[in-house]
């Protein structure tokens, strides 16, 4: 009995480390940043006095970014989970060379840094960059075409696809333990290849597309450099607004509660994404 | 009820159309070629309505290849499949009147095992009641009545197994396929099933087809057996003419042991080592005469035998059911007999005979 108590006291001081990086860099940061959204800022000095002035300001203010970050990131997040889904079905299906070939493919993408993305995409998107040139160089346009870069589409194409190898990896993942002969089994009780996809294979990745959506959809919320990069000045994200309150404008507790704010539509966009694949992506 | 219930199958318009004496299955010509490894040669076969055949032959033999081309998932490089006088050749495995229990069964593990076996009939837009009555009839057949509400993974091997069966036989079939089912099973319970099976069959009726590699499974279950080596067909028969006649040498060593004594045929007789010849139509040559060890005599009882030779026991062995002996016979060659006594010993010189009803002939 003290064997089994002990071992149990050993397994549970094994975790210490863990929660106190999460504790101590995680959680009391955004306990603190909870009550100082409550704060106000007098001559770059919090005033200790709780009030919800901070967030009648986002209320009547910040709605409209907040939705526009929101819907963006939700599109970002939606593509993002396709093409991932499409890539690692097609690495899973394909167990040959030419699936490992694209899954080494996906892992090297890995390497290029966040920035190098941003700087490759303007180099494309740019009013001299390759695509403008090529459209000008075909005839397809008489003058090259600013709305490429500087654009919510510039924003969407950067994300998804600095994002997309971080969206396969847990699809294919949880597409790789699924057996095959379930697949011919679904056929041979009368399902279309898409049945089959649709009754054994998506069902079964549920969790993963979550994971994949979830990701997509946060690092793209939190995102601010990338709408500076390449979004141009009508895209405006959360990410910047937040930024430039605790930056510029010192205001700490008015950054604080756009953080919660955005923090909360996050929340409501992941869980409404998990009820809709509960129920759509469900076995017939 | 049973039995009308699946000759009313839903997949089965054209039943009507088709001569009674027709065969259910017929394969024409039916070839695999994999990029110019010959997985199937052609080979022509017909299955009759009620048949429960077995496919049996060692590992890459072709067996699994040619059911597979029966269920659409593999598609025959020549030849033609019919079923039921229509031709599936080309038709996906969702289209064809055939269903499929697979080697590792192939269950859904996100449905419980009701989901599971109503699968197929959901997917056919049966009304609901329909399924769950069918389901519930399914869930009997198989005796799976306690575990119904489980996840298959919460299930034996040979419960899951009873899943996989459910689910193919619900959707009425017009020919069952089964791979290698009972593979994963231990002993005991692959006996069981085997048991299940036969009384599956005698009870539903219908037309299975079982690929084994198992002869004792072929011969406990088929009533007509298929012999397949390096994608040949090599005989199809019931057990017995499978057994007692084999066509060829494979199948004579295949199924069963056997001992084969050289010979040469001329002019439709064939010439035994002591001077005796029989009656055995066929080209000229060298032929091999194949008969099985228990039916080799040895001692006293192989002296009034057709066929009767001298030599001496070169080893014995005890195996429980029977005594095994090897002799070696004057003309050099060594036979091995099962006996039901053991009172020679190595080295004791013997008769050893048999009777020309037991014997075979085939090409060496």
């Amino acid at each position: 009995m003290m064997g089994a108590a002990v071992a149990t006291m050993r397994r549970n001081l094994l975790l210490v480390p863990a929660i106190a990086v999460l504790g101590g860099l995680f959680l009391v940061p955004l306990v603190w940043f909870l009550v100082v959204s409550f704060y106000r800022v007098s001559l770059f000095q919090l005033v200790h006095e709780p009030n919800l002035s901070n967030y009648a300001r986002i209320w009547s203010d910040y709605l409209g970014p907040i939705g526009y970050t929101a819907g963006i990131s939700a599109l970002i997040a939606v593509v993002t989970t396709l093409l991932a889904f499409v890539v690692a079905h097609l690495i899973w299906s394909r167990g040959d060379r030419w699936g490992n070939f694209l899954l080494g493919a996906t892992l090297l993408t890995l390497f290029g840094g966040y920035l190098v993305k941003i700087y490759a995409w303007r180099t494309l998107l740019g009013r001299e960059g390759i695509v403008n040139n090529t459209l000008v160089g075909l005839h397809l346009t008489d003058n090259p075409i600013d709305a490429l870069l500087y654009s919510p589409l510039a924003v969407v194409l950067v994300l998804v696809s600095y994002l997309l190898p971080f969206a396969i990896l847990p699809v294919y993942g949880a597409l790789r333990p699924i057996d095959p002969t379930s697949l011919e089994a679904a056929r041979d009780l009368g399902a279309s290849p898409w049945g089959v996809l649709r009754d054994a294979v998506l069902p079964r990745i549920v969790p993963a597309l979550l994971t994949a959506f979830a990701l997509s959809f946060l690092v793209s919320a939190g995102d601010y450099v990338t709408p500076r990069m390449v979004g141009g000045t009508r895209t405006q994200m959360m990410g910047n607004f937040i930024e430039s309150q605790f930056g510029l404008r010192m205001n700490m507790p008015l950054g604080a509660a756009m953080t919660f704010s955005t923090l909360l539509t996050s929340i409501a966009v992941i869980a409404a994404a998990w009820i809709g694949m509960r129920t759509f992506l469900r076995a017939k | 009820m049973l039995q009308r219930a699946i000759d009313s199958s839903p997949h089965s318009p054209i039943t009507d159309a088709v001569p009674a004496g027709a065969p259910l299955v017929r394969l024409t010509g039916v070839a695999k070629d994999y990029n110019g490894f010959q997985a199937v040669h052609p080979l022509d076969m017909t299955i009759e309505r009620g048949d429960f055949v077995s496919i049996l032959g060692p590992s890459g033999c072709g067996k699994t290849t040619l059911l597979r081309m029966l269920g659409g998932f593999i598609t025959p490089s020549q030849g033609r499949i019919e079923v039921d006088g229509v031709d599936v050749t080309a038709l996906p495995p969702e289209k064809r009147a055939t269903n499929m229990v697979f080697q590792g069964y192939g269950l859904f593990p996100h449905m419980s095992v009701r989901q599971n076996i109503g699968y197929g009939l959901r997917l056919a837009r049966t009304p609901a009641r329909e399924v769950a009555e069918r389901v519930e009839e399914m869930v009997d057949l198989v005796q799976l009545g306690a575990f119904a509400e489980r996840a298959p993974t919460a299930l034996s091997g040979g419960q899951q197994q009873r899943v996989a069966l459910a689910r193919a036989l619900i959707m009425r079939p017009k020919v069952l396929l089964l791979d290698e089912p009972f593979a994963a099973l231990d002993l005991k319970l692959r006996k069981a099933m085997q048991d299940e099976m036969r009384r599956l069959h005698d009870a539903i009726g219908g037309t299975f087809v079982f690929v084994t590699h198992d002869q004792t499974e072929a011969m406990a279950l088929a009533n007509r057996i298929a012999v397949m080596e390096g994608g040949h067909l090599r005989q199809l028969g019931t057990a017995e003419e499978i057994y007692l006649r084999p066509a060829n040498h494979f199948v004579s060593a295949f199924v069963g042991e056997a001992n084969f004594v050289r010979a040469t045929r001329r002019n439709g007789r064939v010439a035994l080592s002591n001077g005796l010849t029989v009656v055995s139509p066929g080209e000229d040559g060298e032929v091999e005469i194949g008969v099985r060890p228990e039916r080799l005599m040895i001692g006293a009882p192989a002296e009034g035998a057709d066929v009767c030779l001298r030599g001496s026991v070169t080893e014995r062995l005890f195996l429980g059911a029977h005594v095994q002996y090897r002799v070696r016979t004057e003309s050099g060659e060594t036979l091995v007999a099962n006996a039901l006594e053991g009172h020679f010993s190595p080295g004791d010189s013997l008769r050893i005979g048999w009777n020309l009803a037991d014997q075979w002939v085939v090409a060496s």
